[in-house]
């Protein structure tokens, strides 16, 4: 009983922490003047639970996080292209986890790069393909590079915070 | 200091990532073809799309006068006091834009007349 409250505390913490981080972010024009382009420092909270809680606890602090911020600071079909690159960017960290041949850097730079995928994807049903192909090159630097600074921030969290045995 | 093999890894990912990245980004700027229109927005709203076949002026609003001419277009003139769409220069590629930010005035070359960029990736 006290493991499973304890598990729902921590996982709305994290959904609040990584909420908050999203705001700060919707703050700052400079990352606004190339649309899609965002350093994304809610993901550290995706990585951080991806390495110290269980999968399934990852899964649901991001969805309900892309949700709550989508629609607070961005709009029905945005939080939409949010959750396909949050999800696929997930997926992509778990089993370069699973694979256990990067460290927590390089699974980030992965999510990072295949977040980004995963809206291309999305936007060429919506939108004219030929748009997107000039777009993608700029989305796929975006990934790598943010991915980076994200997974540096996050392996310092991930090494610093000492979580009790019984998550 | 010895460096464990999964930091070199990582070390390893990143630069072949962004390899790949700055080789996509130059087939991406060769491979660009020559469009045919040109969209003008103002204040995000449409006012208008030119052929680039046609030489012509194009009085923007109050604010801006842009000039097509040999396939390109251009900001010939703009009431702002950066100037930084006419030192944009030419365009004629797809995809490529002149954005005078003071004025709000976008003008972006398509490829074809029917359909534009109608959402944006965020």
């Amino acid at each position: 009983m006290k493991q499973k409250t304890a598990r729902i505390t921590l996982a709305g913490l994290l959904v609040c922490l990584a909420f908050v981080l999203s705001w700060l972010e919707s703050l700052i024009p400079a990352f606004i003047a190339i649309p899609g382009v965002k350093p994304g420092f809610a993901n550290i909270v995706t990585v951080f639970a991806l390495f110290k809680l269980r999968t399934r606890d990852a899964v649901f602090i991001t969805t309900v996080r892309v949700i709550l911020a989508g629609f607070a600071f961005s709009g029905l079909f945005a939080s939409l292209y949010a959750l396909c690159g949050g999800l696929t960017a997930l997926i992509v960290m778990y089993f370069a986890k699973k694979l256990g041949c990067f460290g927590i850097t390089g699974t980030s730079i992965l999510g990072g790069v295949f977040h980004n995928v995963g809206q291309i994807v999305l936007a060429a049903f919506f939108t004219e393909t030929s748009i997107l192909l000039y777009y993608m090159p700029i989305l796929f630097l975006s990934g790598i590079l943010c991915g980076a600074l994200v997974g540096l921030l996050s392996a310092a969290a991930v090494k610093r915070i000492k979580l009790p045995d019984y998550y | 200091m010895k460096i464990s093999k999964k930091t070199r890894n990582d070390i390893l990912l990143f630069f072949s990532l962004l390899v790949i990245a700055v080789i996509i980004l130059i087939a991406a700027s060769i491979g660009r073809k020559e469009g045919s229109y040109a969209e003008i927005y103002i204040d995000g709203e449409l006012y208008g799309v030119y052929s680039l076949n046609e030489e012509m002026t194009v009085d923007i609003g109050d604010t801006n006068r842009a000039v097509i001419k040999d396939g390109c277009i251009y900001m010939e003139s703009a009431e702002c006091p950066d100037k930084t769409c006419m030192k944009r220069g030419r365009i004629s590629k797809v995809g490529e834009s002149i954005v005078c930010l003071p004025n709000r005035v976008t003008i972006t070359i398509i490829n074809s007349k029917e359909k534009g960029n109608d959402v944006v990736i965020g």
